[in-house]
């Protein structure tokens, strides 16, 4: 071992060495490769999500001044927003019909993904499929049949009344929140079906065999290894439905009545017949705030069950 | 502690048992007892049904036909969580989303002991599997022993009549699983509870058990100590599957005097005791020798 040490000889052929090198390149080859990949989503996200966003986000501070916008920064569709009675009773409104919805669906969807996680046996794929079939006509549609089904005349009325169970049709069925809710949750229920499934099947079969060895009875097994290790899913079903419903602008328009209108009905009225566009604005960025707050609140609630594969 | 198996009490009572699944028949009536504190093991090559056995002695399967009695009481019908037997399974199957002290502790829920009792028991359960001081540990921060020892603290807390492992330690390096088969004979002796161990390994089973039943194909090939097995194999294949032999053909001269006369094909003849004998050593018989010859231990 001499002091001056010779360098050490370039092993060759193993294309590690990194001085053969140009200095000037940052990214390796593949890093590059998977840059320009990303690339055009990259740019089309920014194009239609992030800059619209920005787009809002400006607009509310600004002024409606008739045709054109005012851009002094003002904060007074922020006050507006959230002193007014009838905003605020459409936001909580939202939030709770999101929140009804959301139970509606998880608890609903459970099962299903239950059954299939556990007992569909070979015909797991075809169970899935059959899960997505609703998707072949468009929610417009779905939306057209729920008023069928629950209206004055509707399907619901005739065969009750048919039954003799009924003397007159039904009015507490459509057009109010109740309907929005059963049409909701029909329509979200395969978004909540699919993770909740996906983290069932994840479970481990030993895990409930030790259960079950360990003294569990089947209704404590659920309880105390199949439930919590299904959290996961659980939560990801219920932001997946909750996120979007707040924001639901079709169902309650079409039937919810005056009783069943949301949130997002008023920001589309301050957006075009009420002309307020900065108004409108405001409303979005905070029941966008609201509904993130909500969301953040209930993943830290369920903390415990979101770590990393522990 | 080569117990003669006749003092023993039987605690486990299987009673020609047969098991299929589809065309494979995994069970082809199987008999054996086992007794009360009794280090057991069954021995086999893999597919052969030992993994079999010991769901339908645990209660996750049933018996196509035969009967398991588990302290005198039949088990047909028992679900797994009623029966007084344990497992430490082969993955281990450690509760992730708990620590190990909840994980120690999720049997014995059920029993209602109170905070303190059960706390006391856990560490109780965790010193004796040297794992003290780890209970808040999560379970996803333990090496593969420290989990098989969990695994081990979780079933023996509840003191089970009979403990079933099912190759707790093929998932270990050779150095720990060596140590952990010393470890588990004398934890075994320690608690006194009947250990019934799976395994596809001589070696761990000669060194452990008080008795060994090899298993071929569904069936109990012979059942016996592990000096009986190594001296004596009733066939050529269990004496080729228990360890490193020598086989020589020959042919039996005569028998007189405790002493077996035979004679081996290229050496001549040999006395042997008829005790190292096959059983049913007679004049005029062919068979095979089989020796031991060195091995390692
Ligand atoms: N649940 C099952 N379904 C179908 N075949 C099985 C099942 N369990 C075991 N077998 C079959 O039964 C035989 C014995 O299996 P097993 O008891 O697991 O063997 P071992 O534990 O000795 O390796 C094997 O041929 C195996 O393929
Ligand atoms: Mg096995």
């Amino acid at each position: 071992m001499s002091a001056q040490g010779e360098p050490a000889p370039a092993r060759t052929g193993d294309g590690l060495t990194t001085a053969a090198k140009p200095v000037s390149s940052r990214f390796g080859h593949e890093a590059r490769g998977g840059l320009l990949m990303v690339s055009p989503p990259f740019v089309y996200a920014l194009l239609l999500l992030a800059a619209p966003l920005v787009m809002v986000v400006l607009i509310s501070f600004w002024t409606q001044d008739y045709l054109t916008l005012d851009r002094t920064f003002t904060l007074a569709n922020y006050r507006e927003a959230w002193t007014e009675e009838l905003y605020r009773l459409l936001m909580v409104r939202s939030l709770w019909i999101s929140l009804l919805v959301t139970a509606a669906t998880v608890l609903l969807a459970y099962p299903i993904a239950y059954f299939v996680a556990f007992h569909a046996g070979g015909s797991k794929a075809l169970w899935l499929f059959l899960i997505t079939v609703p998707f072949w006509t468009s929610y417009l549609l779905r939306v057209f049949l729920w008023k069928v089904i629950l209206g004055y005349n509707g399907v619901l009325n005739i065969g009750l009344a048919g039954l003799g169970l009924i003397d007159e049709p039904l009015t507490f069925l459509l057009y109010n929140a109740n309907a929005v809710v059963i049409t909701l949750a029909h329509a979200w229920a395969p978004f909540a079906i699919l993770p909740i499934y996906v983290a069932l099947s994840k479970i481990d079969r030993g895990l409930l065999e030790a259960a079950e060895d360990l003294g569990d009875g089947p209704l404590q097994r659920f309880l105390r290894v199949t439930l919590p290790l299904s959290m996961p899913g659980v939560v990801a079903a219920a932001l997946i439905v909750f996120i979007p419903t707040v924001g639901d602008y079709v169902t309650p328009r079409l039937v919810g009545g005056t009783d069943g209108l949301m949130i997002a009905n008023l920001i589309q009225v301050q957006f075009g017949k009420a002309n307020n566009a900065p108004l409108g604005a405001a409303l979005a960025v905070s029941a966008m705030a609201i509904v993130g707050s909500f969301a953040l609140l209930f993943m830290w609630l369920n903390r415990r069950y979101l770590r990393s594969p522990s | 502690m080569n117990t003669a198996n006749g003092e023993r009490r039987a605690i486990v009572d299987i009673d020609r048992v047969a098991k299929s699944f589809g065309d494979v028949q995994a069970l082809r009536g199987v008999s054996a007892q086992i007794g009360e504190g009794e280090f057991f093991s069954l021995l086999g090559p893999s597919g052969c049904g030992k993994t079999t056995l010991l769901r339908l002695i645990a209660g996750f399967d049933e018996p196509d036909s035969g009967q398991i009695r588990i302290d005198g009481q039949p088990t047909a019908g028992v679900p797994a969580n009623l029966r007084p037997t344990n497992m430490v399974f082969q993955s281990y199957a450690i509760f992730p989303h708990l620590n190990v002290a909840q994980n120690v502790a999720y049997g014995l829920r059920r029993l209602k002991l109170g905070r303190e009792e059960t706390r006391r028991r856990v560490d109780e359960a965790l010193a004796m599997v040297d794992l003290a001081g780890y209970g808040e540990r999560g379970s996803s921060a333990l090496s593969g022993g420290q989990r098989q020892r969990v695994a081990l603290a979780r079933a023996l807390v509840l003191r089970p009549k009979v403990l079933l492992l099912d190759e707790p330690l093929s998932a270990l390096d050779k150095k720990l699983r060596e140590q952990m088969q010393v470890e588990l004979r004398r934890l075994q002796r320690a608690v006194g509870i009947t250990f019934v161990l799976v395994t596809h390994d001589q070696d761990e089973a000669l060194i452990m058990s008080d008795r060994i039943a090899v298993m071929f194909d569904g069936e109990i090939a012979q059942l016996a100590s592990p000096e009986t097995l190594y001296r004596r194999p009733v066939s050529r294949r269990v004496a080729s599957f228990i360890g490193v032999m020598n086989f020589f053909d020959a042919t039996v001269k005569g028998v007189s005097g405790g002493k077996v006369e035979i004679d081996i094909a290229g050496l001549g003849q040999v006395e042997i005791p008829q005790a190292q004998a096959p059983g049913g050593a007679a004049a005029g018989r062919r068979g095979r020798l089989a020796s031991a010859s060195a091995r390692k231990c």
